[in-house]
This record gives C-alpha cells, sequence and structure tokens, in this order.
C-alpha cells in the first residue's frame, strides 16, 4: 500500500505542472485578498451607481464554524506510556478521536478612520477553540488575531501596519470562512501554519527524533499560539491595471516572525514576498469573484530556540525558516480549480509528542528540525464544481506533503484525498460535509511505518454562519 | 330654389353640434400614448413601474386599444437596460436577475414586458448617460433603442401628445 501510494505523488507533481500550463492558455483571474483584506473598496455601489467610498460607517461583522469530527484511525500508546499517534486525535486538544468542536468564533470591525479613504483599519477578535486559544492542548488563549490600519495617501504604495495576515499561499491567505474544506492541506497545516515555540530541549537524534539524523529539538514549554499566516509589521502592497480585466499585484512585508503572540521583539525577523497576475471575469465578489489568478510567493526568516541540556545550561539555537510557494486559481460558472506547489527548508516541523509517561494522559509538546539542510515539499489540486449555482458544491482535494527529503530514515510522506459537498444557505453560510482518505509513510523506516499504520480516514461536517 | 337665411343658420348649428365628436372620434383612432420618465435608482420603484405597465399593456391589449407606450431610462435607472457592465459607472446588482414578483429580477420583468407590448412599447435608453458612465451601446440590451437625451425625449413625446408618468 504505502509503495502505492509513493508512486502518485510523482505524476501528481506532473498533474499539478500540467494543469498550470493548461491555464497558461486560458483568460483568468481570482480574489484579490491583499486588497480585500488590507484596504477598504475604493468605490460603491449601494444602488447599482457606483460612487467613491466616504462611508465612514465601521463595518462590523464576523462568523462561526461548529463542526463534528470523527477519526477511524486507531490511538497507539507505547509500552513507555507515550501516545505516538497525534495524527489519529482531533485537533486542537489532541485527546479524543470524535467530539463537537466550536472551532471558529470571530468578531470583527472594519472600516475608514478619515474622510478619503486614505486611512483603514482593520481588527479581528477569535474565541473558539483552535490553535490559536489552545494549542496542541495548552492553553494559549490569544483571542486578538488582527488589529492593523493601512496608510493609503502614496499612489502605488499602501503601507499596512500591524498585525495581519501576511502575503503567502492562497491556501493561508484567503478569508478561511470560505473555504468548504475543513481541514488544511498537509503542506499547510504542518509547514505554513506555524507553530511558535521559544523554549527546548537539548538537540535530539536517532530514537529520539523519529530515527532521523538531523538535529532535532522539542518544547520544553507550549504558551504561544499558532501563528495563523499572521504576523506583526509593516507591509507595502498595490494592486494595479493592465487593461482588459487584468491585474498586477504584489507585497512586501518586513515582520517580527513571531506570528499573533504579542511579542515586539525582531529577533526573528522575516521577509515576505508575493507576486499575482490575474484577470477578473467581471461577475461575483470576493471569494466568488469569477477570475483566473497566477501567484509566487515566498518568505524567509530566522528563528531562535533556546534549547536547555541536562545540565541545565541554555544556549540559543539560530536557524532558517524558508518557504516558497507557486500556485493558479480559476474560478468561473461554478467551476473552481485550484493548484499550488510550495517547498520548504531549514526549520521543518516535525509533528506533535507526547512526553507524558502516564498512558492515560498526554502532554504535547512540539518537535522541529532545524538545520538549512533540512527539505519538505508538498502542494494540493482542488476542484470545485456548484451543481446548482451558488446552492450545491461537490468537491476533490488532493494534497500531499513530503518532510525531511534530505534524511532517510527522517522522511515522512502524506498524502490526504478529501472529498465532499457543501450545501450553501446564502453566500459563504453554508454546511460542509467532508470525507478524508488519509495515508502516511515512512518510506525507509519500518519503526515509524508501524506507527503511521494507524493512521486512518477522517470524517468533518461542519456549519458556518456569516454575518 | 333660392336658400333662405333660416336653412344656412340650421346647417351652421348642426355643424357646431356634430363637429367636437368628429373630432373625439378622430382622438381615440390615435390611441393612447404614455411616456414612462426612469430616472431613479431604486429597484422598488422599478418594479412598481414595472407593474403599472404590465397592467396599462394587459388592458389595452384585452379591450384591442391602440396604444403606444414610451419608457426613458435615464441617470441611475439605466442600469436597468443595461447588459453588461465591464468598465462602467454601473455596478451589476443581484436585484437585476433575482427578486421582485417573479422572484426572476428586472431583467426578466422588462423582456417580458417588451413581448407582451410588442411594438407598441418601446425602451429608450439615455446616450448622455452612457456617455458620463462610460457606457458603449454593445452593453445595452438589443430591445432597447438609443436616444441622444432623455430628457428631451421625455419633452418632446409631451409635445406629441403623451401622458407622463412617473413613479414616485
Amino acid at each position: 500500500m504505502s509503495t502505492q501510494r509513493n508512486g502518485l505523488i510523482r505524476p501528481f507533481r506532473r498533474g499539478v505542472a500540467g494543469l498550470a500550463l493548461l491555464f497558461c492558455g486560458l483568460p483568468l483571474a481570482a480574489a484579490d485578498w491583499l486588497m480585500l483584506q488590507g484596504t477598504q473598496p475604493d468605490t460603491v455601489a449601494p444602488k447599482g451607481v457606483i460612487i467613491p467610498n466616504r462611508d465612514r460607517t465601521p463595518i462590523v461583522w464576523g462568523f462561526i464554524q461548529a463542526n463534528y469530527k470523527q477519526d477511524y484511525g486507531d490511538v497507539f500508546v507505547a509500552p513507555t506510556g507515550e501516545n505516538k499517534t497525534p495524527f489519529s486525535l482531533l485537533n486542537p486538544n489532541l485527546t479524543d478521536q470524535s467530539g463537537f468542536d466550536l472551532f471558529r468564533a470571530r468578531l470583527a470591525v472594519r472600516g475608514m478612520a478619515d474622510n478619503e479613504n486614505k486611512v483603514d483599519y482593520f481588527f479581528m477578535t477569535d474565541f473558539g477553540n483552535n490553535a490559536i486559544n489552545n494549542l496542541a492542548g495548552h492553553d494559549t488563549g490569544t483571542y486578538l488575531t488582527d488589529a492593523s490600519v493601512t496608510l493609503r495617501y502614496v499612489p502605488g504604495v499602501n503601507v499596512r501596519v500591524g498585525q495581519f495576515k501576511t502575503p503567502g499561499s492562497e491556501e493561508g491567505l484567503r478569508a478561511v470562512f470560505v473555504s468548504p474544506y475543513v481541514e488544511f492541506t498537509n503542506m499547510t497545516n504542518q509547514q505554513l501554519l506555524e507553530r511558535q515555540v521559544t523554549d527546548v530541549g537539548p538537540a535530539q537524534t536517532g530514537g529520539a527524533a523519529g530515527g532521523a539524523s538531523t538535529v532535532h529539538y522539542t518544547s520544553t514549554a507550549v504558551t504561544q499560539p499558532i501563528a495563523a499566516f499572521r504576523d506583526l509589521g509593516v507591509e507595502l502592497f498595490d494592486t494595479f491595471k493592465l487593461g482588459k480585466g487584468w491585474h498586477f499585484s504584489y507585497a512586501y512585508m518586513y515582520g517580527n516572525g513571531t506570528g499573533i503572540s504579542h511579542n515586539a521583539s525582531k529577533r526573528q525577523e522575516t521577509h515576505y514576498g508575493y507576486l499575482a497576475l490575474e484577470e477578473n471575469f467581471g461577475a461575483g465578489k470576493g471569494f466568488y469573484t469569477e477570475a483566473l489568478k497566477f501567484f509566487v510567493w515566498g518568505q524567509h526568516g530566522t528563528r531562535v530556540l533556546d534549547s536547555t541540556d541536562a545540565n541545565g545550561t541554555t544556549t540559543p539555537v539560530k536557524s532558517d525558516r524558508n518557504r516558497y510557494g507557486v500556485g493558479v486559481s480559476y474560478y468561473q460558472n461554478g467551476l473552481r480549480a485550484e493548484a499550488e506547489y510550495m517547498w520548504a527548508e531549514g526549520m521543518i516541523y516535525t509533528g506533535a509528542k507526547d512526553i507524558d509517561l502516564d498512558p492515560n494522559k498526554e502532554d504535547w509538546q512540539l518537535q522541529f528540525a532545524t538545520g538549512i539542510e533540512n527539505r519538505a515539499e508538498g502542494g494540493y489540486l482542488n476542484l470545485q464544481y456548484e451543481l446548482f449555482p451558488k446552492l450545491f458544491e461537490v468537491f476533490g482535494r488532493y494534497d500531499f506533503m513530503n518532510r525531511l527529503t534530505n534524511d532517510t530514515k527522517g522522511e515522512r510522506d502524506f498524502q490526504t484525498f478529501t472529498l465532499g459537498c457543501s450545501y450553501r444557505f446564502r453566500g459563504p453560510t453554508r454546511i460542509d460535509f467532508n470525507y478524508m482518505i488519509r495515508n502516511a509513510e515512512a518510506p525507509h523506516n519500518d519503526a515509524a511505518q508501524d506507527v503511521l499504520d494507524n493512521m486512518g480516514d477522517r470524517l468533518a461536517i461542519q456549519v458556518t454562519a456569516v454575518f | 330654389m333660392k336658400r333662405t337665411p333660416i336653412l344656412w343658420m340650421a346647417a351652421a348649428l348642426l355643424l357646431t353640434l356634430f363637429a367636437p365628436a368628429a373630432w373625439a372620434e378622430d382622438e381615440e383612432d390615435d390611441g393612447v400614448k404614455i411616456v414612462y420618465q426612469c430616472d431613479f435608482p431604486d429597484v422598488q420603484r422599478v418594479h412598481l413601474m414595472l407593474n403599472t405597465l404590465n397592467n396599462a399593456v394587459k388592458y389595452y391589449e384585452k379591450n384591442m386599444i391602440q396604444y403606444e407606450i414610451d419608457v426613458v431610462a435615464l441617470g441611475p435607472c439605466l442600469q436597468y437596460v443595461m447588459k453588461d457592465f465591464a468598465g462602467t459607472g454601473f455596478a451589476a446588482m443581484p436585484y437585476l436577475d433575482h427578486g421582485g414578483p417573479t422572484g426572476d429580477g428586472t431583467r426578466s420583468r422588462f423582456k417580458s414586458l417588451k413581448l407582451l407590448g410588442g411594438d407598441n412599447i418601446t425602451f429608450f435608453a439615455c446616450q448622455n448617460t452612457m456617455e458620463n458612465r462610460n457606457v458603449k451601446a454593445s452593453q445595452i440590451e438589443e430591445n432597447v433603442e438609443l436616444t441622444p437625451s432623455g430628457i428631451v425625449k421625455v419633452v418632446d413625446d409631451q409635445r406629441h401628445g403623451f401622458a407622463y408618468i412617473k413613479i414616485q
């Protein structure tokens, strides 16, 4: 089974490339998340007539996502008491295989602070049970996800300051409530959705690192929220019309590299870049804008872990954390097609590790490989089709991630095929059904494969209400 | 035989009595003429206008009364006779295809009205508004004629005996 699944990966990569080439010949465009999230619209058309937007009334909005999940994998607890199968447990608590969750509950306010739409603001909070407030079962209550001000005085250069989504992958940059997929892809979940830790134990290799020969570190305390694709810093961005519906977007951001952990230090400084070329076909709004978009992005940052050895000596460990991606998205006449290929180097997240020797309890800590030699790659191919326009949609997504491809024993390959359907009550307010066919392999590590064989499929049903 | 002045007077009196009736019959032969001025953006008012138009057209068709109706769209109302909004000063709003008495929006109601009234009803799009709002002729619905100035068209119609209606 493992070999068979492994054989699917390379053809998939070729498929992604082929799809991108196919789209090169079509007129395409997609939602311009930079402008949608960073600025108030230049114009409004309250009664069909387009006029300059000068409405200072704050816009209050939000959404709630509640879900039920059932994991069909097995849980394996080692004779020494550690739970070895976090992948069979549900996020964010990592304690059970089924249950209801109030996954996201967000309230936001946005608008313009002046009379000329030159100073815009965006503020959002989250009160859900997710990795922002409860990462791997640790109370990381943060609640504030976004607070930013955008200055629009210089033509061609909007300046956004504060805490907000970083320019990056489509899956991370998009408004999360619009996606019918309850879970992120493997690559996005593990390598883009950054777990932030500072205090770690001593360097680990071999058995303590899943058999890997590269150096790993495991946290000793989880106190910071997941980064949620966000950072604190300053971003320069804008979108330009190229004619005949085509637009070009750029963004550069300099951030602390500390996610949403309310950290004013820049010792993990990170640079983010993003370019997009898209054609807007003229219909729809936001995520439902009929468009074709090509995009490329990258980020380069440093991370500092404070490693304390058995003697109690603490040493800072610096590492690079680089991420890159290229992709395409298309939406028209109810058909949505998306493909993205991403790769990572430097700091690689290698999963949650239970360090509690009590077989009935778990204390999940987070492990990372830190050397610049480390590599991971992944991507996804997504197809969605509205069988009944704006009412009923079916979809399927294949995604993969090959982690630590530079380390024979440490390599882990993940593939998930998600099938689902969505019934929309109004706009993005809907109910989603997902069934995830999941598989993981340790191609050169039989002991690790025995553990990974406990992975099973997963069912998720989620209701989203947007107001 | 020599006619007397009394006979001449009687003939003149008869003419005086019957001539107005004859003119009135001539006016009925011309039929009913109505011009609707649509210069507002509000969809509720547009639906009300369409209601009155439907009622009028059905009545005249049923009673075989000759009629001529002009609907002149100018200003914000121009959006209701457009089929393409790309690059214009108007936005395609949901109410064009959704809502209203039929649930299918205003666009389908305008088309149904044209099918019902045929050549007796004509929609006009104001070219002044089109120029100001960057609307090309190709972006106007096929069943709509262009007029250089919507307001001048309304005035001209009134000078030619059209009854003037604007929904408040």
